[in-house]
């Protein structure tokens, strides 16, 4: 009876609610609702807007960034590099600026302008050594035998000049340099003329002294080539240089800007010596 | 997704110049389609079937409101704001559930967030700490028009009702508006409230119980 009178409440309840009256919305609702569509579509458009420029604005930002960020590192790079390649490239090759450019090519490009200044460089001591080595044999092939080519020296020297002439690099090669590659110094005159830098070891070796450094400082010779101007002189195995024309050896490797060595100073056991090339 | 309104009045107009079928056809041809339809019809472009949707529901989504918030302005806000949303989603409505219970839903959840907003107002504002709900009504503007006593009767019962349904708990007001005075059915409500359908009709009962407690004068 009670759950039944409480149904029944309920409906009574729920009839009395239904019976209120209902509420419309007004007239102009669809007119309003379009105005603010078309409100709300321009708002949207120009958010739209403005969130591409602000992603274009941090793409470039985030680019400039990865642009700083690399031109920091190569750089850092360049630095560290540039010592460690100048003496792995002296150790490995002859023609060291041909190397350091290569490396130098390849960590930094934006050493373009001096990369191509050197390459230029390059190229025309190569270009006059092609033309100096090419003058000789042809100058050879004139001659009848070595004689003939002393006398003859002065041949040589027109036709050279005369080819040079035609070339745009006849101020680079001068006439004594090509006549020193006839006198016998064929492989060494490049390297003198360019004047390239040279390490210790290669200058000691072109005098004819094998070692290597000592690690309490100085160069230890370990044998002599046959007839060099290094046995000539009078160094023996086992000697320690300690100078080259007053220039201290340490136990690292050092570089020359200049080929010629006239005086060591080598420590033989116990006494040190002073000891004068005689070539 | 569909192009601007004053587009959509050029074209209505020349249609009616070249023999094309006018606006109150093509609303009679909108009327003969079920929700989803239209719905698909404004999916592909069609902006009058989106304002035969609005034209549908208007009334009803205008009522609910007011009756939760038991303010027409911000009923009629609130509405508007329902249709502009179901405008830019109407790409994302999936035909999972029906669209009727879509609308309310998204109507339930501002009118939810509309009473969340009061409730941080009114705790805010200094005349709020001092205001009871009953005092409310001072703001009110009365009606002047003569009216019948019958009619006056009626128009305060009404009044009351509605005073005592907004005077429910927000968990027992959105149920009961939407079963005795939206029609919906317990299933429905359960969808549009995003609850379990006992708790859906303990929820009704517990409402008309605590309004049959506050309108006891009217079933003496």
């Amino acid at each position: 009876m009670r759950k039944e009178s409480t149904e029944n409440l309920e409906q009574k309840v729920s009839r009395l609610i239904s019976r209120i009256e209902r509420v419309k919305a007004p007239n102009d609702f669809a007119f309003k609702l379009k105005a603010r569509i078309v409100a709300e579509k321009q708002k949207r458009a120009k958010r739209k807007i403005l969130l591409t420029r602000l992603s274009y604005a941090f793409s470039a930002f985030a680019f400039f960034l990865l642009v700083v960020t690399v031109v920091y590192v190569l750089q850092n790079r360049d630095v560290e590099l540039a010592s460690h390649k100048e003496i792995s490239t002296f150790r490995e090759n002859p023609l060291p600026s041909e190397k350091m450019n290569k490396a130098e090519n390849q960590t930094s490009p934006n050493r373009a302008k001096r990369e191509i200044v050197s390459k230029q460089n390059l190229n025309s001591q190569r270009e006059e050594f092609r033309e100096a080595k090419e003058g000789v044999i042809a100058f050879e092939n004139v001659g009848a035998n070595k004689t003939a080519s002393k006398v003859s020296s002065k041949a040589y020297e027109s036709e050279y000049k005369q080819k040079t002439s035609q070339s745009s690099r006849s101020e680079a090669v001068s006439v004594p340099e090509v006549t020193g590659l006839l006198q016998g110094n064929f492989l060494e005159a490049p390297t003198v003329r360019r004047e390239a830098r040279i390490s210790i070891s290669e200058l000691l070796r072109q005098i004819g002294v094998e070692g290597s450094f000592d690690e309490r400082g100085g160069f230890k010779v370990k044998s002599l080539k046959p007839n060099s101007l290094a046995e000539k002189s009078g160094i023996k195995s086992e000697d320690l240089i300690l100078a080259i024309d007053e220039k201290k050896l340490d136990k690292q490797e050092l570089y020359f800007e200049k080929l010629e060595v006239k005086r060591l100073k080598v420590k033989r056991k116990s006494e040190e010596l002073n000891i004068i090339l005689k070539p | 997704m569909i192009g601007g309104f004053s587009d959509y009045h050029v074209t209505s107009s020349k249609e009616e110049m070249s023999g094309q079928p006018t606006e109150n056809e093509a609303a009679s041809k909108f009327q003969a389609l079920s929700d989803n339809e239209l719905i698909d019809a404004v999916k592909n472009g069609d902006e009058e079937a989106f304002f035969e949707i609005v034209n549908r529901y208007q009334d009803s989504i205008v009522n609910y409101l007011c009756r939760i918030l038991r303010d027409y302005e911000e009923a009629v806000d609130l509405a508007q704001e329902t249709f502009v949303r179901i405008y830019f989603a109407v790409e994302r409505y999936r035909n999972d559930y029906s669209f009727s219970t879509y609308i309310y839903r998204i109507a339930t959840n501002l009118a939810i967030s509309e009473l969340r907003k009061r409730k941080r107002h009114k705790l805010l504002s200094l005349t709020g700490l001092f205001q009871h709900e009953e005092e409310e009504k001072e703001f009110d503007i009365e009606d002047s028009t003569a009216l019948a006593d019958s009619e006056i009767l009626q128009k305060e019962a009404q009044e009351k009702i509605a005073a005592a349904i907004s005077s429910l708990p927000e968990k027992y007001r959105l149920p009961i508006i939407l079963c005795d005075i939206e029609g919906k059915s317990y299933e429905e409500i359960a969808k549009i409230l995003n609850l379990g359908l006992g708790t859906t009709k303990s929820r009704i009962s517990r409402a008309r119980g605590l309004l049959k407690e506050k309108l006891k004068d009217y079933f003496q």
